[in-house]
């Protein structure tokens, strides 16, 4: 196993083998970022591709300061926004106050349910949605990034996270009574 | 909500926290052609790079040998000779090899029937009366005077020169085949070993004599025709009044260098935000021939696109002083304690993002390779054209990052601006008109279009298929 610098300079001296490494090391995790931020697979199977693609163009750009895999996510991600703003037409504010709060879940029901459950309910989250949760809840960003990011304000960023954790609550009281 | 799950947010957290799943497999074979394809990576790359550069320097060697080739004046033989005459040219020291250089050099003498002898002074060729020569023909072309000179040179060192006119209703070879066949019909006698006179016995010289005298006559009428159509051809510059015309008269070619500046803005169809303006310099060769042109040469072209940086970083908090050490100093009456410290910077440990705007300017080389066709008259001209361009990143400068602190700490920069391939192909197409501001200088105006023909950018994603410019190329042209 190479580490990360070398596997990079050989990925850079353009040695075939060394984009296959890279490829098979990094793919299954970023694979799991896209089936996040796309609505179905096929969407998933392109949004790693492009993204992959634009890793390995811009591999020489990448500076040593932070983690590779930190490196590669933030491009996946950033090729899912780019697909999503191509794609979203408008985003809509929704009154964060009517926004409901579901709380009353059996314990231990949510450990069981699956991944491959819970990426179908994020699926079937409108594109809004799922993308401000993504970037908010899993990745971290702000409001306000989010904001610069889909161009939207923080307003309406905020209202599409209210309205994500609403639905997915909704749907989780539903899978919850049939693990109840 | 379960206990082990605070929020919603908590239970997405930690379910896609190391979520791995293997991606089908037409996706690496995707992203294979995806990146070998685009000329940065794969076993393809020298040979392209190779190919790139054995067809510029294929093109430039095509350009200095036309411009050889085409500007190259023919041997002038400054003798002109005169139809009644058979002249011989001889170098006492010349070799057969040497004739050329003995035909250019020597003085010519000008007899009517005079032939001395440079072949073998062997004893064994004494007593020889006779013998058949073998002729090497070549002809000697005056454009200027409009004349064709015949060099008739034996194996042995006897070189003779034989005009003949240039008649451009008769085909030259068909002349010089025709006198070669009737001097060959001659049987010259080679002289005695003596060397001093010419051996010919009273017969055969009246023989040779009047078959000459035939080839004079025959040679003098047809040169009175060809000067009969010749005064009566109305481009003929000698009838023109006309300086210049007179001038260029006889010139199979004209070459130019004209030097070019052009603002072009490019087009993208599908994706307007990427439209962008460009401008270029050019120094260009152009050879005008019959009405026809080529045109090729070098050229800079620079542009640049706008994008942002995204840019990841911590925010600096302050700095503190910490004590890493304490020694003691117990050399006075008292302890002194030494605290040993280090400055240490503290950050926001919650990442933050930013977007700045960012200009990236590029730089190109341009090869193109133009035809088209003109016409001139006195001042003014007219040009269509068009044909490949080969453009070559040869340099690229991406603006430095602004960050608003400088102290802050950068985790990670983005260049949201999609990176351009090293070599695109354009076609060319333009027409235009020409001033002449003096006999060697003209003003050239022109709009082009370039039509590209694939995306500049490597993403073919995002749209910026087939782009396309328009441009007004003004410049100077020098005329030699």
């Amino acid at each position: 196993m190479y580490s990360e610098e070398d596997l990079i300079n050989r990925c850079l001296n353009n040695e075939a083998k060394a984009h296959t490494d890279f490829y098979k090391r990094f793919a299954p995790k970023m694979y799991g970022v896209c089936l996040r931020f796309a609505k179905n697979q096929m969407e998933a199977d392109d949004i790693l591709q492009e993204g992959f693609i634009k890793v390995f163009l811009n591999l020489r750009t990448f500076r040593n300061e932070g983690s590779l895999e930190g490196w590669i996510r933030r491009t996946i991600v950033n090729t899912a926004i780019n697909l999503f703003k191509k794609n979203a037409k408008y985003l809509k504010d929704i009154e964060i106050d009517k926004a409901e709060i579901v709380q009353n879940t059996e314990e231990g029901a949510l450990d069981k349910i699956s991944v491959e459950e819970l990426l179908n309910l994020i699926r079937e989250l409108p594109a809004g949605y799922r993308m401000v949760f993504n970037l908010n809840v899993i990745e971290g960003y702000t409001h306000k990034e989010i904001s610069e990011l889909l161009k939207i304000s923080e307003n309406t960023s905020k209202s599409q996270l209210s309205r994500a954790r609403q639905t997915l609550q909704k749907k989780l009281s539903k899978l919850n009574c049939v693990y109840c | 909500m379960s206990e082990k799950y605070k929020n919603i947010d908590d239970l997405f957290r930690d379910k896609f926290n190391d979520l791995e799943v293997d991606p089908p497999a037409h996706v690496w074979d995707n992203v294979k052609s995806g990146i070998y394809g685009s000329g940065k990576f794969g076993p393809g790359k020298p040979f392209f790079y190779g190919g790139i550069m054995f067809l510029s320097v294929a093109l430039i060697f095509l350009g200095v040998y036309s411009f050889l080739f085409f500007n190259s004046t023919p041997d002038i033989n400054p003798e002109i000779y005169t139809a009644n005459n058979l002249t011989e040219i001889n170098n006492s020291t010349n070799k057969s090899e040497d004739n050329l250089l003995a035909m250019q050099s020597a003085p010519i003498k000008e007899v009517d029937v005079s032939y001395q002898d440079h072949s073998s002074s062997d004893p064994k060729s004494k007593g020889k009366k006779k013998q058949k020569v073998i002729f090497d023909i070549s002809q000697n072309n005056n454009i200027t005077s409009g004349k064709t000179s015949l060099v008739v040179t034996d194996n042995n060192n006897l070189t003779k020169t034989v005009p003949s006119n240039i008649q451009k209703e008769k085909d030259p070879a068909t002349d010089i085949s025709e006198i070669a066949n009737e001097l060959l019909e001659i049987s010259f006698l080679k002289p005695g070993d003596d060397s001093e006179l010419l051996a010919l016995n009273q017969t055969e010289y009246e023989a040779v004599e009047t078959k000459m005298e035939e080839i004079n006559t025959e040679i003098i009428e047809e040169e009175n025709v060809a000067n009969t159509l010749s005064d009566n051809n109305p481009s003929n510059p000698e009838q023109s009044s006309n300086q210049e015309v007179r001038s260029d008269y006889g010139k199979k070619g004209n070459l130019k260098l004209g030097v070019y500046f052009t603002p072009e803005m490019i087009f993208y169809p599908s994706n307007s935000g990427f439209n962008n303006r460009s401008y270029s310099v050019d120094l260009n060769a152009i050879y005008e021939f019959s009405g026809y042109l080529i045109q090729s040469g070098i050229g800079v072209n620079w542009l640049s696109d706008d994008g942002n940086y995204k840019i990841d970083y911590n925010k600096y908090l302050g700095s503190y002083e910490d004590v890493y050490n304490v020694t003691f100093d117990t050399t006075g009456n008292e302890v002194i304690p030494i605290y040993h410290t280090e400055t240490v910077d503290v950050y926001d440990s919650i990442d933050h993002i930013t977007i700045t705007p960012t200009k990236s300017n590029y730089t190109y080389l341009q090869i193109p390779v133009l035809f088209g066709y003109g016409h001139e008259n006195r001042r003014f001209g007219w040009f269509v054209k068009g044909g490949p361009s080969l453009s070559i990143l040869v340099h690229e400068n991406i603006a430095d990052i602004n960050l608003s602190d400088s102290q802050n700490q950068i985790i990670n920069v983005e260049n949201e601006l999609p990176s351009r391939i090293s070599t695109n192909w354009q076609f060319v197409f333009s027409g235009g008109v020409s001033y002449k501001l003096s006999s060697h200088l003209s003003l050239s105006v022109e709009p082009v279009f370039r039509y590209y023909i694939k995306s500049v950018y490597d993403n073919t994603n995002l749209n910026t298929k087939n782009p396309y410019s328009l441009g007004l190329r003004a410049g100077f042209l020098l005329d030699f």
